[in-house]
């Protein structure tokens, strides 16, 4: 009984990562655009996608772990140069209708080119099977995603806190005018944080897609988790998009098994007592 | 070496600056008086490109430079330290420091240590940690390791304890003696009468005075008119 539950948490630890790594990227741009993303989960969506094809065409997963978050992160830099960036000075409600308005062209483009079925994405070769630990086995592709996950948490926690594009982030989320009075070219700055934030929504998708597939409209629901990860952690934080997400993927996995029905409701509850007793979330500040 | 020339600034619609002309020659350190609203700050803005100017001239080194973004402006080597600082809270001092840094600038983190002890021992502290005096030392460092060619001051003095007053003079009397100009916004005429070459006064978006500081200083007549609280 107890290998249920430690089988649990372990699944929730790496449904919570990918949360994280959607979530995070939501935050950075928030934090330092002060933008609201609602095509977010439209790019995790694409990340899925380009991770089948590109197995389905070279059968090469790790390919497609470089390069689909590459692309992602492409496109929304061509993105933010060609449309978002117009948008920047606009009230939060314009950005989400035209955000809206790319997920759902996101999501149409995906029905015609990859169907409206979702497809399944094999699990690499060198990732299949379980580890074993006395009597308790353990898929080991979800172990990989734990740990290239955290990985890939530790880099980014180093390129925030421990270089100076870090740092020019974290300052522009203070004031974007007095990093341009230093200097810096912020609206560079703003597209490499975008392309950023949603390149690192990509490798998620990518990421999920041999353990869930990819599906056309998992789009609106991923966007909705991480905001409920970006609330409770606090926007713009990062140490609050990790705790948060990894908080959200163990009670949710852990719900699973306890009450299944209850398990959204059991997220959606977390949010309403967060924002209750700690309105800018648990590592935000006002 | 920076002039303006006739320039008009405009908030939205509200006519700010109403032919504003000046210039700060190398090695000068200018202040620019005023009672409050007079268009002292937005003069400065309007220098960094942070106001609207579709009218007037302003020129650097002979190059124009109205209507550029800030941060080419920042780059051409004119400095501004804010009224309100611009520290950044989550930063540690050394990176709000760091961040400005330039490998061409003649100021460098260990001149500025030198400089300023006191930020070297508050260098793991965050910005929102500073007091005011702090937190103004630490504004003026910062745009000294930015490669200025000029350092724009908005009041430095503001709220400051006297003592803390009497550091910032002393630390003026040396970006004065290392050469850097400066156009010093300010309220407190000690410390314009103790730092400044000459003076310009401004009232209602124009400059009705402008004259060297012993000029100024012998005149009592032009203190009251321009300057006193008015009744």
């Amino acid at each position: 009984m107890l290998n249920v539950y430690l089988f649990q948490v372990l699944n929730g630890l790496g449904l919570g990562m990918i949360y994280f790594l959607i979530s995070v990227g939501l935050t950075l741009i928030f934090g330092l655009l002060n933008f609201v993303n609602f095509a977010h989960g439209a790019f995790f969506l694409l990340g899925s996608y380009l991770c089948y094809t590109l197995v389905t065409l070279t059968g090469n997963f790790w390919l497609a772990l470089v390069a689909g978050p590459l692309v992602i992160a492409m496109l929304a830099w061509a993105l933010e140069r060609s449309l978002i960036q117009r948008i920047y000075h606009l009230p939060h409600t314009f950005q989400i209708l035209v955000t809206l308005g790319i997920a759902l062209i996101i999501q149409e483009l995906s029905i015609m080119i990859w169907g409206p079925v979702g497809k399944s994405v094999p699990t690499p070769e060198l990732l299949q099977g379980v580890v074993r630990f006395g009597n308790f086995a353990y898929p080991i592709y979800r172990l990989f995603l734990i740990a290239f996950s955290a990985g890939v948490a530790i880099l980014l926690w180093l390129l925030l806190e421990r270089t100076r594009f870090g740092a020019l982030v974290r300052a522009g989320s203070e004031s974007t005018e007095m990093v341009s009075l230093l200097g810096s070219n912020i609206f560079r700055l703003f597209s490499i944080t975008f392309a950023l934030g949603v390149g690192l929504a990509g490798l998620a998708g990518v990421l999920s897609a041999p353990l869930r597939g990819a599906h056309p409209f998992i789009g609106p629901e991923v966007l909705g988790l991480a905001f409920v990860v970006v609330v409770i952690g606090g926007m713009g934080s990062f140490s609050g998009a990790l705790v948060a997400g990894l908080l959200v993927g163990v009670v949710q996995s852990l719900m699973t098994t306890l009450w299944p029905q209850g398990a959204s409701l059991m997220i959606y509850a977390a949010m309403a007592v967060v924002i209750l007793l700690r309105p800018y979330g648990l590592f935000g500040r006002a | 070496m920076l002039k303006l020339e006739n320039i008009h600034s405009y908030y939205g619609k509200s006519h700010v600056l109403e032919g504003v002309s000046l210039q700060v020659e190398a090695g000068e350190l200018v202040t620019l008086l005023g009672r409050n609203g007079a268009g002292k700050t937005t003069t400065l803005k309007s220098i960094v490109g942070l106001v609207d100017t579709p009218r007037g001239e302003i020129t650097f080194n002979g190059h124009d430079i109205r209507g550029m973004q800030s941060f080419r402006i920042a780059r051409q080597g004119i400095a501004l330290v804010p009224e309100h600082r611009g520290i950044f809270g989550i930063l540690s001092v050394e990176e709000n420091l760091r961040i400005a840094t330039r490998k061409q600038s003649r100021w460098q983190l260990d001149d500025i240590y030198h400089w300023f002890p006191r930020l070297e021992e508050r260098r793991r502290n965050s910005g929102n940690a500073l007091s005011g005096g702090e937190q103004q030392m630490l504004a003026i460092a910062r745009a000294l390791l930015n490669d200025p060619k000029i350092l724009l001051l908005d009041e430095p003095t503001e709220g400051l304890a006297p003592v803390i007053v009497d550091e910032i003079i002393r630390i003026l009397t040396a970006i004065r003696e290392e050469g850097l100009p400066v156009l010093l916004v300010e309220q407190n005429l000690r410390v314009c009468e103790a730092v400044a070459d000459r003076h310009y006064i401004l009232e209602q978006g124009q400059v009705v005075y402008q004259g060297r500081a012993d000029a100024f200083k012998a005149d009592p007549a032009i203190r009251d008119r321009y300057l006193a609280l008015s009744a």
